[in-house]
């Protein structure tokens, strides 16, 4: 049998089936879904809390944009299959070294230097560990670190507090420009930045195909650990630029700065359709889930409702998630 | 006088038929061989007696009466008792706990009765003779001693019929000798006993009859001493190569790829060979001879403890996959499922996957690029596939391993090696494989196959490298060889004059 | 002789070499020389430490993290985790707390079983999250943490209830004892012996090892897998829920926010004690030992002035280097099987 005399016909397509648009389909994808539930939210506070509501609705953006640049980094590190539970206390030391350089030199750019470079350093360590160690998962490694890095910022705070920071930090954290917060800009550009490295570039590709089948990915000759590497490092260093964020809303740095973040960040990508087993989600959904975090938080403060009360409310949206998750999976 | 029977046993596995009606008759008292080629029907004719599988046509009678085995806990509760080359226990736990996992002895509080069922399972190990204290924890034994344990737990469950797959497969000479002892002496007890083995040795030392399957059938039953190795070796091979091959004509050129000394403990030792270009080297033997390992270690998924690698004269050192690419070497792996492809991700990503940086500027992902490519590598393979852009797990076996197989060729790779790269494929992709090949030989590449197939081996190898537990056994040149000789030569203990 | 020499050099070389072998293969004896290291240098440093009060003290109030490192040995051996202890155990006590301050002729054992009954019951969901939901043990225990954190202080509207506030029957089980020996001490070592009966003897006990070492083989033997772990989470849970009583009465404090972070310290005791994160291993025994290591560093920290700041750090290098040392025994482990293949 010889193929020379056969014509070779195309046995294959190059449709993409995605490109069709299916009107009904896409008003119930989980991003719009999301999207309903953030109007709701709207709605609700609205008829609830109408005057306060219209007048402060930059401010109530605003209180939420701190820690959601460390949204972003985390949904890499939860599409690979990870998680970091340590991004809390990263932020905290972060600050630390921020004020410290700061009190120290008065000089702003070193000062921010250091803090990034901290956060970066932590987030590098973290992800040193559970590269080198491929037995460890990253949840005792994060755990640790979770306890390590407040430690430290323990030990050298003790009961202190840090309060000199430079005075443009406030701007960050509550001036407008052209009507919308700094932080909502900052925030945007994030997301188109970390949106495109995502879904354009080698990296992003690399994130998916690790969580999706790690051992098939190793084997295409994918550089895992460097992957990893770089993604830990990365969300060590969004850990201390939400910490310049955190400061510019409240500029003091005491030892239990930031305690809880890691849920939250955790629960507004898990809200925003990422999987925790790796592999799966977008940039978008999180997007939302930022914003339906901070409205979700400013609805129940308004009408009374503790701030205790309301981390109670973000362990009920994550474990509501989590299940919309797993049904939407098994589906 | 039959305690097992099996009549026409058929079994299929959604369109691949892994039994095709086999016969076995064990007889109360008697150990009986098994014996046949990697994916004769042996483990699946277990795995039926057993209860893990039912057969889908054929019937099995104990003690003369039919009966239907519905799981593995009624094959153990009917005395049918297995004993694998791969350990099924609880390796934190003590062999004892081991031994009785689901029978255990209670007092009268309804609490674990240890020291009765210490003293019983170190009866039991005495009995054997393994010299195994019944209190240590599993996971510390050495395989072998795993291995008589798994014979305690069957005696504890009065077991008739035992069955032995592969058992001296890890053992030492001196390890095989204790497990023979053991096994008359169970014989002697009155158990009946299967025994699954590539050794001349066991079977002619133990067996009284030997069963010998090829190509999912039953070919024939022996009394053990009226029949020769050789004439066992007949039977196991004994097929028309009727399934062509394309033609080849690749002119073959100088040394491109070799090895020298490869060594990693427990897997494999002193393994030297080369490859030159345009020629197809065949690596072949036994399930468990360490070919895969050998593979992965040269592309740095396995770490080596000695050894060189040389591509075209020059020494390389791969730690992963990725710097083999980088050096020429291209692996297509056994399981395309767990190493191959990445099935919810689609078929362009999946191929383009092996080299981002070819296709991206800076990072920045070029997407026109990539379909390019792949569009040109689907036409080469002759994939049929709806889209390019669906996910590989809509397509067919055959199509998914010609996707796996792109892969290897968007890099400029001088060397393939091919880990049984028509496993699992139809007759008509598989041709369309063997074609390709041949054009990348023809190229001038130079191609490992790793294979468990003879006719495979001999329609498409130049030379034959024949690999026997950890070592190379022979290589031989593909002119006038014989299935005969390859598989004299990966079997354990082969010798032409018994 | 040059030989003689030699051998004294190898032989003293070989004993440093030894100790550290040992300690790799035996974890109860380099926890037992931790100890004694740390009681040598309090003995120089803080010599306030050796004193009989002084002990007694440190093991009553460590008893309490001893306990819940029982309910996490199972948990962590059925390759899980469980962050909402500390959560589970002060909803739990601020409950019991708030009814005894509102209501003290209310029967102390009620309360004590009110506490268990709603620890089981946020152990059960837990269970039922990850056997039945099969959503991961660290992210769903985490957000039961949020939850139940936030309904203590919904319950109790951040309120504070002070020793004044209790009865004296409720506080009399933190500050009474048996033969001089703190009753929360005897509760501990009632409890790892009950515990360690059922790990060892029982049925129950023994499943939980077999599922936490080889959840295939388990199928395969028949063990109902799901049920098991359901068990092990409300166990824990139950034992989270007696805490609370145990710690509201030792205290004698009750306020939502108290006890944050203590599930870490938990966590820590039994990786130090060497139950494994990958499961099928772990001894009563080493927690029991690690819990007094635990104990002593804590007290020992809190004594030098200014260095109990130090705990938290100390407690994240405890738990990685523990970790470690973990993989190098298995790898060693490992190492030793492929030598025996002879090939």
């Amino acid at each position: 049998m010889t193929t020379e005399t056969i014509k070779k016909t195309y046995r294959f397509s190059v449709e993409k089936t995605d490109g069709k648009f299916e009107l009904k389909k896409f008003l119930v994808r989980w991003e719009m879904i999301l999207i309903y539930i953030f109007l709701l939210f709207n709605l609700l506070m609205y008829v609830l809390n109408g005057d306060v509501f219209t007048r402060s609705y930059m401010s109530i953006i605003q209180a939420g944009m701190d820690l959601s640049f460390m949204v972003f980094p985390m949904i890499f590190v939860l599409l690979l299959g990870d998680i970091d539970v340590s991004v809390g206390s990263i932020l905290a030391l972060s600050a630390m070294t921020l004020g410290l350089t700061y009190e120290a030199t008065g000089n702003t750019a070193l000062a921010l230097t250091v803090c990034l470079l901290t956060g970066a350093g932590a987030g590098f360590l973290n992800g040193f560990i559970i590269t080198r160690f491929k037995e460890i998962s990253a949840v005792i490694v994060t755990i640790a670190g979770m306890l390590f890095y407040r430690g430290v910022v323990k030990i050298v705070l003790d009961v202190r507090s840090l309060t000199l920071f430079p005075d443009w930090f406030g701007d960050l954290g509550y001036s407008n420009f052209l009507g919308l917060p700094i932080s909502l800009w900052v925030f945007a550009v994030f997301a188109i930045i970390f949106g495109l490295i995502l879904h354009k570039t080698a990296y992003g590709r690399q994130l998916y195909a690790m969580g999706k089948n790690s051992e098939g990915a190793y084997f295409s000759g994918i550089k895992v650990s460097k992957i990893k590497l770089i993604t830990f490092t990365l969300m060590g260093l969004m850990a201390a630029v939400s910490a310049i964020f955190y400061l510019g809303r409240s500029p003091s740095v005491v030892a239990n700065v930031g305690e809880g973040y890691e849920l939250r960040v955790i629960a507004i990508c898990v809200l925003g359709g990422v999987s925790t087993s790796g592999g799966k989600g977008k940039i978008f959904g999180p997007i939302i889930g930022v914003f339906i975090m901070s409205f979700l938080d400013k609805l129940m403060g308004y009408n009374g409702v503790q701030p205790a009360a309301r981390v109670m409310a973000v362990g009920i949206l994550l474990v509501v998630a989590l299940l919309a998750e797993k049904i939407n999976h098994t589906n | 006088m039959a305690i097992l029977e099996l009549k026409n046993i058929s079994k299929n596995f959604g369109g691949v038929q892994a039994l095709r009606g086999v016969n076995l008759e064990l007889r109360q008292g008697e150990i009986h061989g098994l014996m046949g080629e990697n994916g004769a029907g042996k483990s699946t004719t277990i795995k039926v007696i057993t209860g893990v599988h039912q057969p889908s046509e054929g019937e099995i009678y104990l003690d003369g009466k039919k009966v239907v085995v519905e799981d593995p806990k009624m094959g153990s509760e009917l005395g049918i008792a297995a004993i694998y080359q791969h350990v099924t226990a609880f390796p934190h736990l003590s062999v004892t706990e081991n031994i009785f996992m689901g029978r255990e002895r209670m007092n009268k509080f309804n609490m674990y009765d240890w020291k009765t069922m210490n003293t019983e399972a170190q009866k039991l190990l005495d009995d054997i003779g393994g010299d195994i204290d019944a209190k240590t924890m599993m996971g510390d034994l050495s395989v072998a001693k795993q291995q008589l344990v798994e014979i305690a737990k069957a005696l504890s469950a009065n077991a008739r019929i035992l069955i032995m797959d592969e058992p001296t497969a890890s053992l030492t000479k001196v390890e095989c000798e204790e497990l023979y002892r053991i096994a008359e002496k169970l014989r002697d007890d009155g158990v009946s006993i299967i025994l699954i083995s590539h050794k001349f040795e066991d079977v002619f030392r133990l067996a009284n009859r030997v069963t010998v399957y090829r190509d999912s059938q039953y070919i024939g039953c022996w009394d053990i001493d009226k029949i020769s190795q050789s004439e066992l070796i007949k039977a196991m091979v004994g097929r028309e190569l009727t399934q062509m091959y394309p033609p080849k004509a690749a002119k073959i050129g100088e040394e491109a790829f070799r090895v020298a000394n490869l060594s990693k403990m427990g897997y494999f030792r002193d393994i030297s060979f080369d490859v030159r270009r345009g020629e197809i080297v065949a690596l072949t033997g036994l399930v468990g001879a360490g070919r895969t390992e050998v593979c992965q270690s040269i592309i740095g998924a396995m770490t080596l403890d000695s050894g060189e690698i040389y591509v075209e004269n020059q020494r390389v050192k791969n730690h992963n996959p990725n710097e083999a690419y980088k050096n020429g070497i291209g692996y297509l792996p056994e399981d395309r499922h767990l190493h191959g492809l990445i099935l919810d991700m689609d078929i362009i990503k999946n191929t383009t996957l092996v080299n981002l940086d070819m296709f991206s500027k800076f990072g920045w992902m070029d997407e026109k690029e990539e379909e390019k490519k792949v569009i040109d590598i689907a036409e080469r393979m002759e994939l049929k596939a709806g889209s390019l852009y669906d996910n590989p797990s809509t397509l067919s076996g055959g199509n998914q391993q010609k996707v796996v197989f792109g892969k290897l060729l968007v890099n400029d790779i001088k060397i393939l090696i091919l880990d049984e790269p028509t496993k699992g494929v139809d007759v008509g992709a598989k041709y369309a494989i063997y074609e390709v090949m041949n054009e990348l030989a023809a190229k001038g590449y130079a191609i490992i196959m790793v294979s468990s197939e003879m006719p495979e081996v001999l329609g498409m190898a130049d030379r034959v490298i024949v690999m026997r537990e950890g070592r190379v056994s022979s290589i031989f040149d593909n002119i006038n060889l014989e299935q005969e000789q390859i598989l004299a030569s990966a079997l354990p203990d082969y010798n032409a004059d018994k | 002789m040059t030989n003689k020499a030699e051998s004294i050099k190898t032989n003293a070389h070989f004993s440093a070499k030894d100790v550290a072998k040992s300690i790799v293969k035996n974890r109860s004896f380099g926890l037992i020389m931790a100890c004694v290291v740390l009681l040598i240098l309090a003995s120089q440093l803080t010599p306030q430490l050796l004193t009989a009060k002084a002990l007694n003290d440190m093991l009553k109030n460590n008893a309490i993290a001893g306990i819940l490192a029982i309910g996490m040995l199972m948990v962590l051996v059925t390759r899980g985790i469980d962050l909402s202890i500390a959560a589970t155990m002060v909803f739990s006590g601020t409950v019991i707390a708030m009814i005894n301050a509102d209501h003290p002729d209310v029967p102390i054992f009620a309360l004590v079983m009110l506490a268990v009954v709603i620890g089981t019951v946020i152990g059960f969901y837990n269970g039922i999250l990850i056997s039945k939901l099969k959503l991961l043990p660290i992210i769903a225990t985490l957000s039961t943490l949020y939850v139940v954190r936030g309904l203590a202080y919904v319950v109790s509207q951040s309120r504070w209830i002070v020793p004044a506030n209790f009865s004296d029957s409720y506080k009399a089980f933190g500050v009474g004892s048996v033969f001089g020996v703190n009753n929360l001490i005897i509760t501990a070592v009632i409890m790892f012996f009950i515990f360690y009966v059922i790990l060892t003897h029982l049925k129950f006990g023994r499943r939980i090892f077999a599922i936490g070492s080889s959840p295939d083989s388990a199928r395969v033997s028949g063990i109902n897998s799901d049920g098991v772990i359901i068990a092990v989470y409300a166990i824990m849970g139950a034992i989270a829920g007696f805490a609370g009583f145990l710690y509201t009465s030792n205290y004698a404090i009750a306020q939502s926010t108290m006890a944050m972070g203590m599930e870490m310290d938990v966590i820590a005791i039994c990786i130090l004690g060497g139950v494994s994160i990958s499961g099928g291993t772990g001894k009563i025994s080493g927690i029991i030992i690690s819990t007094i290591l635990f104990a002593i560093i804590s007290s020992f920290l809190s004594m030098l002035s200014g260095l109990s700041i130090w705990t938290d750090a100390i407690k994240g290098v405890l738990i990685i280097g523990a970790v470690i040392l973990n993989i190098y025994t298995s790898r060693s482990a490992k190492q030793r099987a492929l030598r025996e293949r002879n090939i």
